[in-house]
């Protein structure tokens, strides 16, 4: 289907700067050959482009520019180091490492607290115990105990720390 | 350090070349940056000289952009979309440059309300006898130009002089593409009505 004048002239520039879909520049080429009004008003667009285009003048960079931006550009990574993708980066992985370095010696210091607290208490009930054993053993009675050809020993049944072979 | 920039702007790139330059200045290599510089330095230059009227100005305004692009490098996620981000930002240190200066002075609305000095060099000029010359020529496209008002004459530079494409222009500006697309049109009807005498040359 091809265009009408209205949507031919809403999309001339685009057109003349290539931005419409092969489709709709197809109709309006297809509109531009029937249409004297609607090609001229394309002529007239085109000529007035071809004219800014023929006479823009550019300005060309300083020779300099480049050296004077590199320059800026140093001196202000020498001024902020850490606006660099790789700063950042180390900066990043030094937080993060000294972050677990201090969870990890925190973590030790409470197994270490556990440990003593447990130490500490098995050692009291231990001499609590001790102290118990001492009492019954002066209760025990030991044949011959005077007589000095015969050698006796204490033994203590409910020794722990006697081996069951001796 | 290399010195090859003789004629900054001229180079023409493909996409792939631009991505790994882009990828090696990300990482710290200024020499990348340099060939990224010199395909760009001209476009962006008279972007911003069309869009403040002063060479001097356009010049130090580049620097600018371009010290900037490099710092914020590292924030542009998709390679494919550097030159748009290019021109934004070179747009905002324009417009930058103008909320940080007294209007009375100069601001591109300023430019748009007094227009009679503008158009009375265009005026004086519309003699064809007097404006055979290139020269001559050249400054009646410059003051037409910057005669136009700030909305049209930014899409027109970016479309008619520098060549992006209209999703490009769109991306810059921060607008949507069928507001965009009726912009360029009405500018070009703009220009088209400025040296409509000269046609006829």
């Amino acid at each position: 289907m091809t265009m009408d004048c209205a949507q031919c002239a809403e999309n001339m520039t685009a057109y003349l700067d290539g931005e419409l879909s092969a489709s709709d520049a197809e109709r309006m080429r297809l509109h531009l050959s029937a249409c004297a009004l609607c090609s001229g008003e394309l002529g007239s667009l085109q000529e007035a482009a071809n004219f800014i285009e023929s006479y823009r003048k550019e300005l060309e960079p300083r020779l300099e520019s480049w050296n004077l931006v590199r320059a800026r550009i140093s001196q202000a990574d020498s001024f902020s180091p850490f606006r660099s993708l790789r700063w950042r980066v180390a900066l990043a992985t030094l937080a993060i490492t000294a972050a677990l370095a201090l969870g990890y010696l925190q973590y030790q210091q409470i197994q270490r607290t556990a440990l003593d607290k447990y130490i500490s208490e098995y050692v009291r009930e231990r001499e609590a115990r001790g102290k118990e054993r001492s009492i019954l053993a002066n209760e025990i009675e030991i044949p011959y105990a005077n007589n000095p050809f015969i050698e006796v020993k204490a033994t203590l049944v409910d020794n722990p720390f006697q081996s069951e072979d001796r | 350090m290399k010195n090859r920039n003789l004629n900054p702007g001229s180079t023409k790139v493909d996409p792939v070349t631009l991505n790994q330059w882009i990828r090696k200045a990300k990482k710290g290599d200024i020499g990348s940056y340099q060939e990224i510089y010199e395909v760009f330095a001209r476009k962006v230059l008279n972007f911003i000289y069309r869009m403040v009227n002063s060479p001097e100005e356009a010049e130090d305004l580049a620097q600018e952009t371009f010290v900037a692009v490099y710092q914020k490098l590292d924030t542009l996620k998709d390679n494919s979309k550097f030159e748009p981000w290019l021109f934004r930002i070179a747009r905002n240190f324009v417009y930058q440059r103008y909320r940080m200066r007294s209007p009375a002075t100069v601001s591109i609305d300023a430019l748009d309300e007094d227009g009679q000095a503008v158009t009375q060099l265009v005026d004086a000029r519309k003699n064809p006898d007097e404006a055979f010359q290139t020269a001559e020529l050249e400054d009646v496209v410059a003051e037409v130009i910057s005669d136009l008002p700030e909305k049209y004459r930014e899409v027109f530079v970016l479309s008619a002089l520098q060549h992006l494409s209209y999703q490009q222009i769109a991306d810059i500006i921060g607008r949507s593409l069928p507001s965009i697309k009726t912009d360029i049109h009405r500018a070009r009807l703009e220009v088209r009505k400025r040296v409509k005498d000269y046609l006829k040359v």
